[in-house]
């Protein structure tokens, strides 16, 4: 496999806003991703990781407009016009999604719609598609391959399914790969074996990689650096060794406390209240709600998003008095 | 005894959801496959000329010589139904596949963008579905002039409407599975994905409505035929047959009960296809 020239993804304050709201769902979401790294972006349901993934690719829902400035090596991603922006799909940076189930297509074979993938982005005949189709399949894991080229997704189970969308995401080669919430639909066995495989996939492409989970263990297993997102805002981002020693935001120590094996023996303790509504932000921190240690600072006006380390930022203005907080934590880990 | 199974195990599954639907479809099929035979053979198993004139005297009943009697011009009923079939196949069956063009790719391309495309479809759907189909057609044929190639006009500016809606709707609710997503992901045209993943996820109910809408298309070729709009004398077509014999339906009711009863069959045949795809797609949708 040739090394690719590689480009690094930047992303400066994206603003993604549904037509006739003024409340955008995501709010000036910056990070970068170099090129080979593999980026983690954590958060809950409805947190806006899966909509900033989609921005990216200009696949919002309808009524949905990012703004704010993407970058990809040369391109602007979104100032391309729709043309050029459909030819970097799938060659350039490409996604997989959470449901293996409905992401196939039906009524294709699945050598064919792998097939179909490199035939559209290079140009080459079906004979030197399938067989590059066939490649495909054996790198992903489907064994006999020529055999299975010719099924239906419905005689795939959904591992195997996970697996042959991901080898038409990475059929034309792109340098990207943004993984919205890939193994979330899996079971606990197959979850580890595509996540492995999505690792492994990364190092040999030299691919840089966008990994979004709701699960703070996956994206630790397979990434350098991680953000965490809450109520479409960063509020944390770093390296994930420095996130998970010592997390700087009371959110992430939340969040990494409500995982079921985080507290072996113990009751779950899950963070409580809900995540807010878009439409009615609370003036101040996001989270200042559902934070034990919120004070009137934190209720009265946005937190800045400043570096507590080297590389380290944090949107918090309690993180002097997060020992406690993450005593528990270290109280689990001992467990 | 792995290759053994697995290729074993995918073909009783799928012997047994033929053998279940299959006597219909398999009914059907045959049936309309011997009309089309006899109708494509007509020339060498019709014993006469379909046009030709006096061969008994008029209004003959059944006998050997005329198994379907004569009509009242002395014609051989058997050839005419035979030749009749014809022309009404070719009806049904350009009055389904002109139509169901022109509706698929208009309701692939409201349901897909949505929008202002899809409320222009939504007004003209009204428009059209508030007239009866048939009174709409023969109005048409009306202005442009009877014959079969103005009829054919007819249908297709009428019947699209159906297919679209159908289409439509159907396009409407498969653009927002996953896989029509991820086929954007991949940097894939949007004819490409109309064409290729929207449309063979959208169509089998479109088709299912086609098989119905066949034997519409043949009662109102008949329909125009006995009105005298559509095909003209002397050529054969089953409605023109019965329109011609009316009068004569006391005294010799043969003339025109036998192409009744060939719209009958062939109808009959068709709409068991129609009914068994239907079944099938209901199956497989179920499982």
């Amino acid at each position: 496999m040739s090394v690719r020239p590689r480009d690094a993804l930047r992303v400066e304050a994206l603003t993604v806003a549904f037509r006739g709201s003024d409340h955008p769902v995501i709010r000036g979401v910056s990070f970068e991703i170099a090129p080979g790294e593999a980026f983690g972006l954590v958060g809950e349901s409805g947190s806006g990781k899966s909509l900033t993934c989609r921005a990216i690719l200009r696949l919002l829902p309808r009524g949905a407009a990012g703004t704010g400035r993407v970058t990809y090596g040369a391109h602007s991603l979104l100032e391309l016009d729709d043309a050029e922006m459909q030819a970097l799909r799938g060659s350039t940076i490409a996604m997989i999604f959470q449901d293996p189930m409905t992401a196939l297509n039906p009524v294709l074979r699945v050598g064919d719609a792998i097939a179909q993938v490199i035939r559209s982005h290079e140009g080459l005949g079906a004979r030197a598609a399938r067989t590059r189709a066939l490649e495909m399949m054996e790198r992903v894991g489907i064994r006999d391959a020529a055999r299975r080229a010719a099924a239906y997704p419905h005689e795939f189970s959904g591992g195997m399914r996970q697996r042959v969308h991901i080898a038409m995401a990475l059929a034309a080669r792109p340098t990207l790969l943004l993984a919205d919430e890939p193994t979330t639909a899996l079971d606990v066995v197959v979850q580890a074996e595509i996540l492995r495989l999505l690792d492994d996939l990364r190092r040999e492409q030299g691919m840089s990689l966008l990994l979004v989970s709701h699960d703070f263990r996956v994206v630790a297993g397979l990434c350098d650096r991680v953000g965490v997102m809450y109520a479409g805002e960063l509020v944390e981002l770093g390296p994930t060794r420095a996130v998970l020693r010592r997390p700087e935001h009371p959110y992430t120590i939340g969040l990494m406390n409500s995982l079921p094996e985080a507290v072996a023996g113990e009751r779950l303790r899950a963070i409580p209240g809900a995540p807010p509504d878009p439409e009615r932000l609370p003036p101040g921190c996001a989270f200042a709600p559902r934070c034990e240690l919120a004070v009137d600072a934190c209720i009265a006006a946005p937190v800045a998003f400043s570096q507590t380390s080297p590389g380290h930022r944090s949107r918090c203005l309690r993180i002097d008095r997060l020992d406690d907080m993450r005593r528990s934590l270290a109280a689990a880990d001992g467990a | 005894m792995s290759a053994v199974s697995t290729v074993a195990l995918g073909r009783p599954a799928r012997r047994r959801r033929l053998a279940t639907v299959g006597w219909s479809l398999r009914i059907g099929l045959v049936g309309i496959l011997t009309v089309a035979a006899l109708a494509a053979f007509a020339p060498m198993i019709a014993p006469y000329d379909p046009t030709a004139l006096g061969l008994a005297q008029g209004l003959t009943p059944p006998s050997a010589a005329h198994w379907f009697g004569t009509d009242q011009l002395g014609r051989d009923i058997l050839t005419r139904v035979l030749y009749a079939a014809r022309i009404d196949l070719q009806i049904g069956t350009i009055g389904v596949i002109i139509p169901l063009i022109m509706g698929a790719v208009i309701g692939l391309f409201a349901g897909y963008y949505a929008g202002w495309s899809d409320a222009i479809l939504g007004r003209v759907v009204d428009v059209v579905t508030a007239f009866p189909f048939l009174v709409l057609v023969l109005a048409i044929v009306a202005m442009l002039g009877p014959g079969l190639r103005n009829f054919y006009i007819a249908i297709s500016l009428v019947s699209w409407v159906a297919y679209a809606r159908i289409v439509r709707g159907e396009a409407l609710g498969v653009r927002g599975r996953g896989y029509i997503l991820a086929a954007r992901s991949l940097g894939y045209s949007d004819a490409r994905i109309m064409f290729r993943h929207l449309l063979p996820n959208v169509i089998v109910p479109a088709l299912v409505f086609g098989m119905s809408d066949f034997v519409l298309d043949i009662l109102a070729g008949a329909s125009l035929g006995f009105f005298g709009l559509g095909v003209q004398p002397p050529t054969p077509e089953w409605g023109v047959m019965i329109a011609e014999g009316r009068n004569f339906i006391i005294t010799a009711p043969w003339v025109v009960i036998f192409p009744g009863v060939a719209i009958i069959v062939t109808s009959f045949f068709v709409s068991l296809i129609g009914d068994s795809v239907s079944d099938i797609v209901r199956r497989v949708r179920a499982s």
